[in-house]
């Protein structure tokens, strides 16, 4: 990220500036999303960073040229970039079927585990693995899509635009998905999985389906990341960054509401990319820990927004179906709808009959 | 191997708080417990000079330290979220951004302004000078049995320890028997409190005080309680050694650098097998 | 009736488990020590509610509840276990991952003293369960986790004794055994309220039963009443309303 430490003295300096971050907060925004499309069954995923990473890595290993001199990596095929993409997200959704096999079927809480796991091992297999993905080093030189064909200082136009477009199919893919008999049953099992379970529904091959959908996204969106910073190596891809900071955009935003989940994303995206910028103005003693005191930040912001606000900025609209009764037990407590609340105030304040 | 050991023991603290809630705690308790640890060893080698004192006063003050947030966090954020009928997973969120919160602090007192580097503050194997390390491991694989006895003690013999059994197994019917189980919670977050912070001032004994290093045993330490039942200390003590030495043996045979993926392996393979742990019993 | 204090009294008791949403609306129930209450009414008319609202498991929203005279609209589940109220839940009502013992011991956690010699006297209340003090709770019949439970609510010598539909998913031989229990931990000294769905039975052993419908109290009388009043299934749909007697304003201190 310290790329984007760019000084906005000038006013092309600021427009680079937001055009860059614009760039990367639509990446991130379209990791929210698809985590939203797990976390709305229940999916705890914990290992973000994991599906970002490998959707960066085969895709940069794909496209690249074969390996030379001291670089040493597997394939090097030089096939097209959207090509790779599709590999990207192809191993996303195998990842996903590793690990949803043998832990979807048991307690929430072993999936996250798994996951966190998966992150941490899939970094040190980059970093210890010779002739996988040139360890430590990185891989560099991934070229951009088109930027053979857009000249000079243009590109990072491109770039936004490419981002941009793909992070509204992507809105508009989960949109859809969840507007869908399938999405509101996934809502369905969020909300009561025995419910969901007695009437009916495969819950497992449900979540299966959701988890598979959102890793194929994440895959998608460390792709783009990977050709578009140009280089990747075992570090961009931590734990902090790759996936609590992600966890923050969505309960920031609002969990289970795509919209929020944008909304998030260009907010907490805002205050962690724009510290840098104030860096310099801030006193010294301040000036040096601010990547701490943002650390610190980012962390308070999950918990309080779970304090206090946990619908997030907006909050998700209450979609069940009128067909179905939610009853005061089964009524998932820690996401009600602000305007539920209200209107549910609003009623013991009138007289009883 | 050691120091894996008492993780394994440390993790039971926390699952005698059972249930969904108690594994969104847990991983703030492990993480607060192994961060704060090294937060109060810190504090015990300040006003230190010689090896012995100086890590007993740490141990003491890192106990009593860690056990206290564990116990500010309970009252500030976790009651709060089991009033609003927070399920597990507001609990695991929560305790993941107070991990982070809690990295970043000690990062901000204790290390340089660097995001992946800390120069840790020189492990008391140094100050040990001469002597050998194997007396410190020896040491370490002592005091991990005797917490083990203990625990076992306190959850099976006595009337506090078998309430914090009763309420992990079923918190209403708790209450309903006259338990006040927000005390038996605080009481558990102290026990595991206290607990975390022994094993992390063991780590540092054993290896370097980082400020991601409890963070960096979060996996072994699930794969041997995972192994050896929820719940169940002697299954977490004997998950624990043979994720330990698991790992260590791996080397042999594979790079150095895929270790922590060792205990991963040991998960998925004991889920696949065993959900419910080797040692875990039917309900 | 009037002159002596009961041992429990709700009044106007409106509540529910949301805000606003009420589940029970302004029941009034009084118990004597020398009585077997029973709640009788259909699924969801609001029994088992009334009952946690009663133990202090449940906020209410409107009334209050006094305890031999006192209020104690306001306390916590732990402190009327701990001034005399049995509470046993209709399920989850042992500890499963604990001994017969265990349970006992926690069933007496705010026993200062005599322990020991109260798990045994329990004990011997229960021949089922006597003798095999380490058996897990997990590993006992449905039956027997039942009387573990209420001999595990017996642990500290209540004056009074809530029970949640106690025989559901029982036998109708278990049944009439654990009812005939209920019965000689009353003739104890244990007033007994308790929520039924397998009324007859239930009213067979009651002095007193009260219906509920849509969480009104839709109908009281005597036990013998509601077994010989013609059809006690009609009170169900409602038409006993007013029917029954109501007494509110008896037994006030």
């Amino acid at each position: 990220m310290e790329q984007l430490i760019v000084t906005l003295v000038t006013f092309d300096g600021a427009v680079n500036w937001t055009v860059g971050f614009l760039t990367t907060v639509s990446i991130f925004a379209i990791l929210a999303l698809a985590l939203n499309i797990q976390w709305s069954v229940g999916i705890l995923n914990f290992g973000v960073a994991a599906f970002f990473m490998v959707g960066a890595y085969v895709s940069a290993v794909l496209t690249l040229p074969a390996p030379e001199g001291l670089e040493s990596y597997v394939a090097g095929w030089g096939i097209p970039i959207p090509v790779g993409w599709l590999f990207a997200m192809v191993a996303g959704a195998v990842l996903a079927v590793l690990l949803g096999i043998p832990t979807l079927r048991l307690r929430d809480d072993f999936l996250a585990i798994a996951t966190i796991g998966v992150a941490a091992i899939l970094r040190s297999i980059a970093n210890s693995v010779e002739g996988l993905v040139n360890r430590s080093r990185g891989l560099n030189g991934i070229d951009g899509f088109l930027e053979q064909e857009v000249s000079g200082g243009g590109y990072r136009w491109v770039e936004l635009a490419i981002a941009l477009v793909i992070l509204c199919a992507v809105y508009w893919l989960v949109t859809q998905a969840t507007a869908s008999p399938w999405g509101r049953a996934l809502r369905a099992i969020r909300d009561n999985e025995d419910t969901a379970k007695a009437s009916g529904k495969n819950t497992v091959r449900f979540r299966m389906g959701a988890f598979i959908l959102g890793s194929m996204l994440m895959g998608l969106a460390g792709a783009i990341y990977a050709h578009r910073s140009g280089t990747i190596s075992p570090l961009t891809f931590s734990d902090l960054l790759g996936t609590f900071f992600v966890w923050t955009m969505l309960i920031v935003g609002g969990s289970g509401n795509h919209r929020g989940v944008v909304v998030g994303a260009l907010v907490v995206g805002f205050f962690w990319f724009g510290t840098p910028l104030i860096q310099e103005s801030l006193p010294d003693w301040l000036g040096s820990r601010v990547f701490q005191v943002r650390q610190l930040l980012i962390g308070l912001l999950i918990v309080a927004f779970l304090l206090w606000r946990p619908q997030g900025l907006l909050a998700e609209r209450d979609r069940v179906s009128r067909f179905v009764t939610v009853g005061p037990e089964n009524r998932s407590t820690e996401r009600g709808s602000l305007w539920r609340r209200l209107r549910e105030r609003a009623a013991t304040q009138l007289p009883r009959s | 191997m050691g120091l894996t050991l008492v993780f394994g023991v440390l993790g039971i603290g926390d699952f005698a708080h059972g249930d969904k809630m108690g594994w969104g705690m847990f991983l703030a308790f492990f993480i607060v417990s192994a961060e704060g640890a090294n937060l109060g060893f810190a504090g015990g080698r300040f006003g230190s000079l010689s090896f012995g004192w100086g890590l007993v006063v740490g141990l003491l003050f890192a106990m009593i330290g860690v056990a206290l947030l564990s116990v500010i966090l309970e009252r500030l954020v976790f009651r709060r979220l089991r009033a609003a009928g927070g399920g597990f997973f507001v609990f695991a969120i929560a305790s993941l951004g107070i991990s982070i919160m809690l990295r970043a602090v000690i990062q901000l007192i204790w290390g340089p302004s660097n995001f992946r580097y800390t120069p840790g503050i020189h492990p008391a194997i140094e100050i040990l000078g001469g002597i050998k390390v194997k007396p410190d491991q020896f040491f370490i694989v002592g005091i991990t049995l005797l917490a083990a006895v203990l625990l076992y003690w306190l959850l099976y013999r006595t009337r506090f320890g078998k309430a914090m059994r009763a309420t992990a197994d079923n918190p209403e019917l708790a209450e309903a028997s006259g338990i006040e189980t927000n005390r038996v919670r605080i009481g558990t977050w102290i026990v595991a409190g206290i607990l975390g912070a022994l094993a992390g001032v063991m780590l540092g004994l054993q290896a370097e005080v980082r400020f991601d290093a409890g963070f960096r045993l979060l996996l072994p330490l699930f794969a041997a309680v995972i192994l050896g039942g929820i719940g169940n200390p002697w299954g977490a003590l004997i998950g624990g050694l043979t994720v330990g030495i698991a790992q260590e043996v791996s080397t042999q045979w594979i790079n150095t650098g895929l270790k922590p993926g060792v205990p991963f392996v040991i998960v998925i393979v004991v889920l696949l097998l065993r959900p419910r742990g080797l040692f875990g019993q039917v309900r | 009736m009037n002159e002596r204090t009961p041992l429990l009294q709700v009044e106007e008791f409106s509540g529910g488990y949301v805000d606003g949403i009420d589940i029970i609306h302004d029941v009034a129930l009084d118990l004597y020590q020398d009585e077997i209450l029973t709640i009788i009414g259909p699924n969801g008319a609001g029994k088992s509610t009334l009952l946690k609202a009663i133990v202090g498991a449940l906020p209410f929203e409107r009334g209050r509840r006094l305890f031999q005279g006192e209020d104690v609209s306001g306390w916590s589940t732990p402190r009327m276990i701990a001034s005399g109220v049995g509470y046993v839940p209709q399920v989850d009502n042992v500890f499963t991952s604990m001994s017969i013992r265990e349970n006992l011991e926690m069933g007496g956690y705010m026993r200062k003293t005599g322990l020991q010699g109260r798990i045994a006297e329990v004990l011997a209340m229960f021949p089922d369960l006597e003798g095999r003090p380490r058996e897990r709770a997990s590993r006992l019949s449905g039956g027997q986790r039942q009387m573990l439970a209420m001999a595990r609510a017996l642990m500290l010598d209540p004056v009074m004794l809530c029970l949640d539909e106690p025989t559901a998913a029982l036998s109708p031989a278990a049944r009439g055994e654990l009812l005939a229990r209920i019965y000689n931990i009353h003739m104890s000294g244990v007033g007994i309220l308790m929520v039924e769905q397998n009324a007859t039975e239930a009213l067979v052993w009651s002095d007193r039963a009260v219906v509920m419908v849509d969480g009104d109290k839709a109908l009281e009388g005597t036990g013998l009443d509601m077994l010989t009043s013609a059809d006690v299934g009609r009170a169900f749909l409602g038409q006993g309303e007013g029917e029954g007697f109501t007494i509110e304003e008896g037994g006030l201190t």
